[in-house]
């Protein structure tokens, strides 16, 4: 089963679709988790994820707004989106009949 | 002070892959990231990486020190006749008292640091092995035959500093500390001293090699 982050990094990055790459899949898990990604735990994962076979990235094109040098693009293969529909399921599984789940509640962080 | 950590940020992504340098150093770029959040994020991603890179690296080398410590203690009178000899004849040429212990256990405590040092001493060329399997591992011949001589080269320096120190600076050094006065030093004292002088020779003569690595690193 997938850990949460990995799980936050494949919804980013399967949201990002053709534009999934290193700084854009950090700020996409930025903006839904309102927090500060790291970047070790970002690189690392994407490794661990890609020694899975749930991701695929490779080197793409530079651009001049990143002084020329080329971006780690990544997308989610077949089996990643199973990966994580599978840990979504079993999320909502396990939250069904919760307060927070019932009720809605908004956990602000 | 941001053109400092720029530097930092540039210097300390070189321990990074090509490609995975180009990647991050683009993000930065990209994301306008201050060079403090930078930095602390570069450090970050170079922990994780090292850490997965020496965890077993670092436990190779542990349990090589020990087995050889271990080999060390099971021989320990015989190497402690060794090391002291050079040590007592001098004290007896200089007409001084033997060296005294203050407490019952610091025998066995000194035949336990001994053992370590000589277990590093022993473990030094597998160490170095390690060590460079880790700089530069081995995916060709060619670049086997240079490990095999740096392992060589490494392990010959380290050992020949710890010889150095022990034929020389310590037979030396109670003629030149004790020439004086009346004098009591204790077990542990002087061999606290004496480990101390022969692995911290062996480690200067390793400079050598320090030098090559950053010469190595400035020319790729």
């Amino acid at each position: 089963m997938l850990g949460e982050f990995e799980y936050l990094l494949l919804c980013a990055a399967a949201r990002l679709g053709e534009d999934a790459y290193g700084a854009a899949i950090r700020q996409e898990i930025e903006i839904s988790t309102r927090q500060r990604c790291s970047l070790g735990a970002l690189y690392t994962t994407l490794d661990r994820l890609e020694a899975k076979g749930l991701i695929e990235t490779w080197m793409g094109g530079a651009t001049p707004q990143r002084g020329g040098r080329p971006k780690r693009m990544v997308r989610v293969t077949v089996n990643g989106r199973k990966a994580a529909a599978a840990f979504y399921t079993t999320v909502a599984r396990a939250s069904r009949g919760l307060a927070w789940q019932t009720s809605r509640l908004e956990v602000r962080s | 002070m941001n053109r400092i950590l720029f530097w930092l940020v540039d210097s300390v992504s070189r321990c990074l892959e090509p490609n995975e340098r180009d990647a991050v150093l683009g993000d930065f770029a990209e994301s306008g990231n201050r060079p403090g959040r930078a930095l602390r994020d570069l450090l970050g991603l170079i922990v994780r990486r090292r850490a997965a890179l020496w965890g077993g690296w670092l436990l190779r080398t542990l349990l090589a020190i020990m087995i050889g410590a271990g080999v060390s203690f099971y021989f320990r009178n015989t190497i402690y006749a060794l090391l002291a000899s050079p040590m007592t004849r001098t004290l007896r040429t200089l007409r001084l008292p033997r060296l005294v212990y203050a407490n019952p256990v610091d025998p066995f405590i000194l035949y336990l640091k001994l053992s370590m040092m000589t277990g590093v001493f022993l473990a030094s060329p597998f160490v170095s092995w390690q060590f460079w399997s880790l700089v530069s591992p081995c995916r060709y011949r060619h670049q086997f035959r240079h490990v095999c001589f740096f392992v060589t080269f490494t392990s010959a320096l380290f050992l020949a500093g710890g010889f150095l120190a022990y034929k020389l600076a310590l037979p030396a050094a109670p003629r030149f500390l004790l020439s004086s006065g009346s004098h009591m030093v204790t077990l542990n004292e002087w061999w606290d001293f004496a480990i101390l002088a022969m692995v911290g020779v062996a480690v200067i003569f390793e400079l050598p090699v320090l030098f090559w690595l950053v010469y190595l690193k400035r020319a790729e």
